[in-house]
């Protein structure tokens, strides 16, 4: 008894430490993508080991008897012991899958009142999705974004472009204006191969004319994730930033437009703006078959990791 | 804490300055980054009072910054903490111990009245007991360190009025000293009969700096009554004398007393004397034999009253022997000497003695010397003059009308030989001058201005004089006439002009031999001439003169008789001295004004204290300020303010819109 609950107090410690080394402002400290990606992806897997979740393609589907020619790492020795027979696990897509990640590198996405900017955040998650993918030797590849296409890898099952995709992450800084519509408009055409589409993004377009770009690729057989990241004080800006509790002249990062706005707008009526904006894009994602995970950048990663895995699990 | 500059907390204004500054950068919103102005929409209000201030905490920073810079230049010192049983107030309880103090009842009321305030002051704070009389002082065998009330109680049962006189304004004086250097407030319990006659002229010369209350007690009572006696020789030669006795009666009811005159063995003389109520009464006698009176005579009224001490009056009788004048000179045969002699011979107290010049010294010649004519001396002389006056003797020095020597010409600042006028020139020649400008406040010229500018003058030698030259007479053109110069110890008096009627007129004129006793008065500092001396008064001797109590006690060490010193005269009687021109008696009695035990009114009492209360509370910075440690507080405020100006500065880089430079 004494041991079990040693055992449970120590992975419960395991846990926390995790999530600890979880936080953004952390992972931001750490500097080197690689290793927010590994701290991400194993630090999740250290506290949801016995989630029924694992990877993208090599998903769980049923047991084979075993015959000859059949790889002897895959059979399940827990049945074995049990029935007396050997079994091997089959998986769905053993065939390896593309993950294409589409990062909004716009002006916008520099915007913080944290430690950690929305294009840093970004960075994180697809570090951590191609760490995960590489993982399952999944071919990966990455398109830049802002109000053109920037950088554009095509899915490769190379195992050197973990590291070419790490290295351009590395080096991607915020551009200036941004035009999501028009730089999916290019990217849809160019992809070829089906396979996961993972845009990351502020998603400050209209979710209709989003809607419609991304159709285009579920009707070629893709699994689009949207993943919308936003500041905690694009959330609720009175809220968490002092300044906005008093008239303030704002200037648009991307179109450096300025309005004045009083503290009552900020306080009362744009938080609600941004929540129907999310609902909308929440609404349209469902109607459409899309996978839509609002991020804020304050939220731990494995976090945001497991509300992802759950609603793929949830959609399957 | 207090200041010590208060005034420069003005300097607080200041922050005015960067209050507005914040205020008017924030007309305009500031200008912030935003992620998209998808959602945003123009809704400007004008700013709210909680807006309208920017950079709050730089704000706070400069004001800190401002109002550290005020207080720096406004000396803050820190006031020591007051801790529970320390003391908190500094009590002086000055008792009164005048000679009118003496009256029975008083006395026995001051010490009751002094025991109760003793009695109703704190355990735990600080006392001592001053006595004003002729001095103000702790008495002796006290700790002046003992503020304990202990040591306080043990003071009053040992204190016991004296004889001198005490004047209010010298109260005032002595406590302010006292106080200076009082670490906690002052308050000062005073209790006296509150003599009027104490009073000063001047009502603001009873103001008291640095204490913080003042507390009157007043001994006396209306139905307090005095009678006294003074007296005085009108005349005394050939051993008989003339005296006028003064009664005052200082009460309410009419008196009837005896007057005796006597001497140490006999009752020369016996009066009855009414004195009506408030009223004083001069009684002469005349041809009273001093035979036997060895110098002194006692005037006595009986029977006594309550302050009995000033029932008798004590009179020193000269013997009738002239006192020796001593005269320099070359040629007793010069007219100027003539002149000189005759003047001293002219009062019934002098008597001329003529001095060699070349042989001049203290033990012969005395305190002081008449030179009638400078000119005729001798350069040895004149040296010897000189260091006779450097030691501490006195001269009075007619400059003559011959050429004088080197010597001499230095020692009067002799500029030229011969005078502005040709002394060959015929006197009916030449036009006089007259005196312009007369010194009134120089005992030989007091009284006397109008006589001096009746003096023609012919002839002068131009002097020179420096700073610390007294010019008591000049003329017409601007010369000095008759100056008196420092000179080492001694001093002497120089006449520009000769004795001679060729030069002026001097000699001839009822003004000479006035000129030549107040001179000797003067420089003799005889003080054998004055009546009154008083109990507490103090004397200057010249060098080689003693003194002796009535007691005949010696008051002067042998050591110090080559010098000039001076002695308190304590205790009633007749004091002997004696110097090189002989022998002189000195009466002391106690001062007549300590007999008037007429009191304050109660209005003056007010004023009084009013005088102080203002005063008091004008000087409470000060006083504040005394009664702590005062530590300078700047030690620590200069660091302070070292670090938030460095605090201001990161502060204002880091969040200012313009970036200062690193």
């Amino acid at each position: 008894m004494n041991t079990t609950r040693q055992t449970q107090q120590r992975e419960k410690k395991s846990q926390q430490a995790a999530v600890k080394l979880l936080q953004p402002e952390l992972l931001a400290q750490l500097g080197n993508l690689e290793l927010v990606a590994k701290a991400v992806v194993e630090g999740f897997f250290t506290g949801m080991h016995q989630s029924p979740f694992f990877g993208f393609s090599q998903e769980f589907a049923e047991y084979k008897a075993y015959n000859d020619g059949d790889d002897p790492r895959f059979i399940d020795w827990n049945v074995y012991a049990r029935t007396d027979r050997t079994y091997v696990k089959r998986f769905l897509g053993e065939t390896n899958t593309a993950l294409n990640l589409v990062l909004d590198t716009s002006a916008s996405m520099a915007f913080q009142s944290d430690s950690v900017s929305k294009l840093q955040y970004g960075k994180y998650i697809c570090a951590a999705l191609a760490y995960l993918a590489r993982k399952q030797h999944d071919a990966l590849g990455v398109t830049l974004f802002d109000d053109k296409i920037r950088e554009v890898f095509p899915p490769a099952s190379h195992p050197d472009t973990f590291y070419r995709l790490l290295a351009l992450l590395e080096r991607t800084e915020p551009a200036d204006g941004t035009a999501i519509n028009d730089s999916l408009k290019h990217l849809i055409g160019t992809i070829r191969r089906r396979g996961i589409f993972v845009m990351i993004s502020d998603f400050y377009c209209d979710p209709e004319e989003l809607n419609r770009q991304l159709q285009a690729l579920v009707n070629h057989g893709h699994e689009v994730v949207l993943f919308h990241l936003l500041d905690r004080s694009e959330h609720d800006p009175a809220k968490h930033m002092k300044k906005m509790r008093s008239p303030s002249t704002l200037k648009d990062m991307e179109s450096g437009d300025q309005i004045k706005v009083s503290a009552e707008f900020m306080r009362d009526v744009y938080p609600q703006k941004v929540a129907d904006h999310i609902d909308a894009l929440d609404k349209t994602s469902i109607r459409s078959g899309f996978t839509y995970v609002p991020c804020n950048t304050s939220a731990p990663l494995d976090d945001l990791l497991h509300r992802y895995l759950l609603l793929r699990q949830q959609r399957r | 804490m207090s200041l010590l500059t208060p005034l420069f907390l003005f300097g607080l204004l200041a922050v005015i300055i960067p209050w507005w500054l914040h205020r008017l950068s924030s007309n305009n919103p500031p200008l912030q980054d935003f992620g998209s102005s998808m959602f945003l929409e123009k809704s400007e209000t004008m700013s709210s009072k909680q807006t309208k201030v920017r950079y709050r905490k730089l704000l706070s920073l400069r004001v800190l910054m401002l109002g550290l810079l005020a207080l720096l230049f406004a000396e803050p010192v820190i006031n020591g903490i007051k801790l529970p049983g320390v003391s908190s107030n500094r009590h002086l309880l000055i008792i009164d111990t005048s000679l009118s103090q003496n009256h029975t009842t008083r006395w026995q009321r001051s010490q009751t009245l002094a025991q109760d305030i003793l009695n109703a002051t704190p355990a735990n704070e600080e006392i001592s007991v001053i006595s004003a009389g002729a001095r103000i002082e702790q008495s002796a065998g006290i700790d002046s360190d003992d503020l304990s009330l202990d040591a306080a109680r043990t003071h009053l049962a040992a204190l016991q009025p004296g004889l001198g006189r005490l004047d209010y304004t010298r109260i005032a004086s002595a406590v302010s000293s006292l106080v200076k250097e009082s670490r906690l407030p002052v308050i000062v319990h005073f209790v006296s009969d509150m003599q009027k006659s104490a009073m000063p002229e001047k009502f603001a010369n009873l103001t008291i700096d640095g204490i913080s209350e003042l507390k009157l007690y007043s001994s006396a009572e209306l139905t307090d009554s005095n009678i006294s006696v003074s007296a005085q020789v009108d005349y005394a030669a050939d051993r008989t004398a003339d005296l006028s006795a003064v009664i005052n009666n200082y009460s309410s009811a009419d008196i009837t007393r005896q007057l005796n005159i006597s001497t140490q063995n006999n009752v020369l003389d016996t009066v009855t004397v009414n004195v009506a109520a408030g009223t004083s009464k001069v009684q002469q006698f005349t041809g009273l034999d001093t035979s036997e009176a060895n110098g002194i005579l006692t005037i006595t009224l009986s029977p006594n009253d309550d302050l009995p001490i000033d029932d008798t009056w004590t009179l020193a009788v000269p013997d009738g022997e002239r006192s020796e004048i001593s005269v320099v000179n070359g040629t007793t045969t010069s007219i100027a000497n003539k002149y000189v002699t005759a003047a001293v011979e002219s009062d019934p107290r002098y008597r001329n003695r003529q001095v060699a010049a070349d042989n001049l010294s203290a033990s012969d010649a005395g305190a002081f010397v008449i030179v009638p004519d400078a000119s005729v001396l001798s350069d040895r002389a004149a040296s010897r003059l000189r260091q006779y006056i450097s030691d501490g003797g006195s001269a009075l020095v007619m400059v003559g009308n011959t050429p004088h020597g080197t010597q001499m010409r230095r020692l009067l600042g002799i500029t030229a030989a011969t005078t502005g006028f040709s002394t060959d020139a015929p006197a009916t020649e030449l036009q006089p001058q007259s005196v312009a400008k007369i010194d009134p406040t120089h005992p030989l010229a007091n009284g006397l201005t109008s006589n001096w500018r009746t003096v023609s003058l012919l002839r002068h030698l131009p002097l020179s004089t420096s700073d610390t030259d007294r010019r008591i007479i000049d003329l017409g053109d601007g010369s000095p006439l008759l100056i008196e110069r420092p000179l080492g110890d001694g001093k002497v008096l120089v006449l520009a002009s000769a004795l001679d009627v060729s030069w002026n007129s001097l000699a001839i004129e009822p003004l000479f031999v006035a000129f030549i006793i107040r001179s000797i008065e003067y420089l003799s500092g005889d003080t054998t001439t004055n009546p009154y001396r008083s109990v507490g008064d103090t004397i200057s001797l010249p060098p080689g003169t003693q003194i002796q109590t009535p007691q005949g006690v010696p008051m002067r060490a042998i050591e110090q008789l080559a010098n000039k010193g001076s002695v308190v005269l304590e205790t009633p009687g007749v004091y002997s001295i004696q110097s090189a021109s002989g022998k002189k008696t000195l009466s002391v009695n106690s001062d007549p004004l300590e007999s008037n035990i007429t009191t304050i009114s109660d209005d003056s009492k007010t004023k009084w204290l009013n005088l102080t209360a203002v005063k008091a509370t004008e000087t409470t910075a000060t006083t504040d300020t005394k009664q702590n440690t005062n530590k300078g507080f700047w030690r620590w405020l200069l660091p302070l303010l070292a670090i938030i100006v460095l605090i201001e500065s990161l502060f204002s880089h880091r969040h200012l819109l313009i970036k200062r430079g690193a």
